[in-house]
């Protein structure tokens, strides 16, 4: 009988307590999994991911609250900038491009913004390597887009997941509310000529109607329509800028020089993306951290539950060992049984574990798309997944160490005694 | 469980220790993956962020007299010299305009004879600046290609009143 | 017992076990001299506590003597390690125990296939088959030995220690738990089956039905100074 079938048969014997252990042990698992493949891919889209966008020239405030605003159609821009100081800054020679938009509306909870025709027509939302092109919006059916881009007047396009959620077709019209939740409508039945195709971006998840419609849209008042005409009184919530690169696709060096100038100014900030989300996992790193540190108490206390239960095994199997060890099993035998049996049971509960993180993640992410719109895949393969094996060893080794030891020094004797 | 050997305490302390450790093996912080072409971006925000003193426009600081009062950022570019009077301790981000129309410096290259240099005022249109109210000076001069330590003093009017100004390039100036 | 010209399997001289009773000692055995032939059926008769599972502990490397040389199959057991016990064990010593000690969760296959795993043999399922065949069990092989007579139980037992292919058998009250004549029974079946694959047999009982079974046989008490020196000290055996 082959020693691995001498474990196996002991897992079964105490199927109960194997059982728990093993349950114990991937509930400690699947957490960690679960809270470090969203940590890694929240990280991911939020700090890799720009969106296209290098910089956003946006109102004096928190810069985080720019950006949220800006891409991620989250929190309420905290001014307006004039369109006067938005030219000037697009005369700097190391701007490529600038996009131009204002927010503030919503309709059936996802924002409006109104935003310039070529954020849908040039616009790459993702750039691409040097000599290839980007990936630009698309409204073509073989990319699962509908219609096309909105022309001037009240037309509007919809993100993907807006169009998937609300099951707007092609002709529907909309009212959008002043404001990001509640507020007066603005009674204009904006016509949706387009459904964009699926980016995998926070841009799946707004309408966007043109720049000047905005200001014309009915009940703003007349100060506000005259924006639509006047550029000198003109304001928009912000512009997203694309930075001229130099060789090997870096962004011009230039743009340090720029954001401090503008940053100087009272009339409004350069933000970097990429330069400012971090900081917003230093500032939820605490909550990042407690998760994890809870995740890590529970493997714990899960180790501690399969020692506890190879202990209690032992005790009944005293008996078991000591004839092993008369009919010639070594110490170094029994030891070793002991500690596979550890070993197997961590195992076996780790690729549960691994098995039922995965599928939080799964559940998670379907929840994180519908309230953000980032896309988190549950097929991501997280540091912990890299970690796994290893650490279930340690573990398994960890926890069986001591019973491994108590069966070693079980005297054969002593526990051989009639038992009647 | 029999606990009668100190061997158990020791174990379970190990065991304890040793699984947190690994626990928290997976969970290191991911280093952040930063786009290469925001590498100079992140580089000097991290500097920023880090706060002690740091030259935002890639030169050297220099106090004006105190590390308190304001700093004078230098910075040489061929036969360009630039100054950026920033703020004091580690508000160095935060541009000071001075009323001077021109400041003269008197500057010593290593190894050299002392020379003048006029630095004209460069305004930041972004922030509105003019001159008589501008944080940034430039000067140029063919005699600046190609040094590389220098000192230099002169005088500006910063914060109401007229305060010495010393530079030293590329060390910067400190004294406190 | 200790032919002239025969090979010995084993050699006992001055042998003394103790065992510590409070602050005392007590001497469960003192045996002088003794020794087995090999290919020797022995029988070893004595009344219960007089040291003759004693005996048999120290002959399979169970327990340490306080003195004395022990040669068993050739082995100075007193010269190996607790280790190197285990496998002397494992490769020369077949063991029965008075209650059989069969693993519980193990059906009586298995039984046999353990005691050739730890005997360093490659396990081989149609040879434990062919061993319970041997002690009529060939239709119990997959029961539990909760599911099993008492005489069941002892047979299993026997083709456990047989699995090992052991040079020696040693078997404790073999049939302290069998009525007469599945005793008488089990040591028939003892003696043909030790015959058939080699091995001495050396048996300890009380029972003079079983001693009387074997051609050679020894009374403890003559064997054992301490039981007489002592006849009413007490003492595990």
């Amino acid at each position: 009988m082959r020693l691995w079938r001498i474990v196996l048969k002991s897992l079964r014997q105490h199927s109960l307590s194997t059982g728990f252990a093993v349950v114990n042990i991937a509930l400690g698992v699947s957490l960690l999994i679960a809270v470090i493949s969203l940590r890694e891919q929240a990280h991911e889209n939020l700090t890799q991911m720009n969106v296209g966008v290098d910089a956003i020239l946006g109102p004096k405030g928190s810069p985080l609250t720019v950006v949220l605003n800006g891409l991620y159609h989250m929190d309420e821009m905290p001014g307006k900038i004039k369109w006067t100081y938005y030219k000037k800054v697009l005369a700097d020679p190391i701007i490529q491009e600038g996009i131009p938009f204002c927010s503030g509306h919503s309709y059936a909870g996802f924002r409006v913004d109104a935003i310039d025709r070529r954020f849908l027509t040039d616009f790459e939302y993702l750039p691409g390597e040097p000599g290839k092109p980007g990936k630009k919006f698309s409204f073509r059916p073989e990319d699962d887009g509908q219609g096309r881009p909105f022309g001037a007047g009240e037309e509007a396009v919809a993100g993907w997941a807006v169009a998937k959620e609300l099951g707007i077709q092609l002709g529907q019209t909309f009212n959008p509310v002043c404001g990001v939740s509640a507020g007066p409508v603005h009674k204009n039945n904006i016509q949706f000529v387009g459904i964009m195709a699926p980016t995998g971006t926070p841009h799946d998840r707004a309408i966007y109607i043109p720049l000047t419609t905005f200001y014309t849209l009915d009940g703003h008042p007349g100060a506000t329509t005259r924006m639509a005409v006047d550029e000198q009184y003109r304001e928009i919530s912000g512009a997203f800028l694309k930075i001229k690169r130099i060789r090997g696709n870096a962004l011009h060096p230039g743009i340090q020089d720029l954001k401090y100038n503008i940053n100087q100014s009272t009339e409004a900030q350069l933000v970097v993306p990429n330069e400012v989300l971090p900081k917003l996992f230093e500032i939820i790193g605490w909550v990042d951290g407690a998760f994890l540190a809870i995740a890590v108490l529970v493997t714990v206390l899960g180790t501690m539950c399969l020692l506890v239960a190879l202990v209690s095994a032992l005790r009944e199997r005293r008996r078991d060992i000591a004839l092993m060890r008369s009919i010639g099993a070594t110490k170094q035998t029994v030891f070793g049984l002991v500690l596979c049996e550890s070993l197997v049971i961590s195992l076996f509960g780790g690729l549960l574990g691994l098995v039922m993180g995965h599928a939080i993640v799964w559940v998670g992410s379907q929840y994180i798309k519908a309230g953000t719109g980032l896309l988190f895949s549950w097929l991501h393969v997280s540091l912990a997944d890299a970690a796994l094996l290893p650490a279930l060893v340690v573990v398994g080794i960890l926890a069986g160490l001591f019973p491994a030891v108590q069966a070693y020094r079980i005297g054969v004797l002593k526990n051989l005694r009639p038992v009647s | 469980m029999n606990n009668k050997s100190p061997g158990l305490t020791i174990v379970t302390v190990a065991f304890f220790v040793g699984a947190v450790a690994v626990s928290f093996m997976p969970g290191c912080k991911p280093a952040t993956k930063q786009d290469a072409t925001t590498q100079p971006a992140e580089k000097v925000a991290d500097k920023r962020d880090e706060a002690k003193h740091e030259a935002h426009h890639g030169g050297c600081l220099n106090a004006i007299e105190t590390c308190a009062v304001g700093h004078a950022e230098v910075k040489l570019d061929g036969d360009v010299m630039k100054v950026w009077f920033v703020g004091g301790e580690n508000q160095t981000d935060k541009a000071v305009r001075v009323s001077d129309k021109q400041i003269v410096l008197a500057v010593t290259p290593a190894g050299g004879q002392q020379k003048t240099l006029a630095l004209d005022p460069k305004p930041n249109e972004l922030a509105e600046e003019k001159v008589g109210d501008c944080s940034c000076f430039q000067g140029k001069a063919g005699w600046l290609a190609g040094v590389k330590n220098f000192t230099a003093t002169g005088k500006i009017h910063h914060t109401g009143k007229e305060r010495p100004i010393k530079i030293e390039y590329p060390e910067g100036y400190d004294p406190d | 017992m200790g032919n002239i010209g025969l090979p010995v399997i084993i050699e006992v001289k001055d042998l003394v076990v103790e065992y510590d009773i409070g602050n005392s000692q007590f001497t469960a055995v003192d045996i002088p001299a003794w020794s087995v032939d090999k290919g020797a059926q022995v029988a070893i008769s004595g009344p219960s506590g007089c040291g003759k599972s004693t005996l048999l502990h120290v002959l399979a490397g169970l327990l340490t003597p306080k003195s004395g040389k022990v040669n068993v199959c050739g082995q100075d057991l007193r010269q190996l390690s607790e280790s190197d016990l285990d496998h002397f064990r494992a490769r020369h010593i077949g063991y029965i125990f008075q209650d059989f000690n069969l693993l519980q969760g193990y059906t009586a296959v298995e039984n046999v296939l353990l005691g050739m795993t730890f005997s360093r043999q490659k396990p081989d399922r149609r040879r434990a088959q062919e061993l319970l065949t041997r002690v009529g069990l060939s239709h119990r092989d997959k029961h539990r030995p909760s599911g099993m007579s008492i005489g069941e139980r002892q047979r299993v037992a026997i083709a456990r220690a047989l699995a090992g292919k052991p040079e020696l058998i040693l078997a404790d009250e073999p049939t302290g738990s069998l009525d007469p004549f599945h005793a008488r029974e089990v040591v028939k079946l003892l003696g043909e089956a030790c015959r058939e694959h080699g091995c001495s047999l050396v048996v300890v009982s009380h029972d003079q039905g079983v001693v009387g079974a074997f051609d050679s046989s020894v009374a403890f008490m003559e064997l054992n100074r301490a039981f007489s020196a002592a006849p009413s000290a007490g003492g595990s055996a």
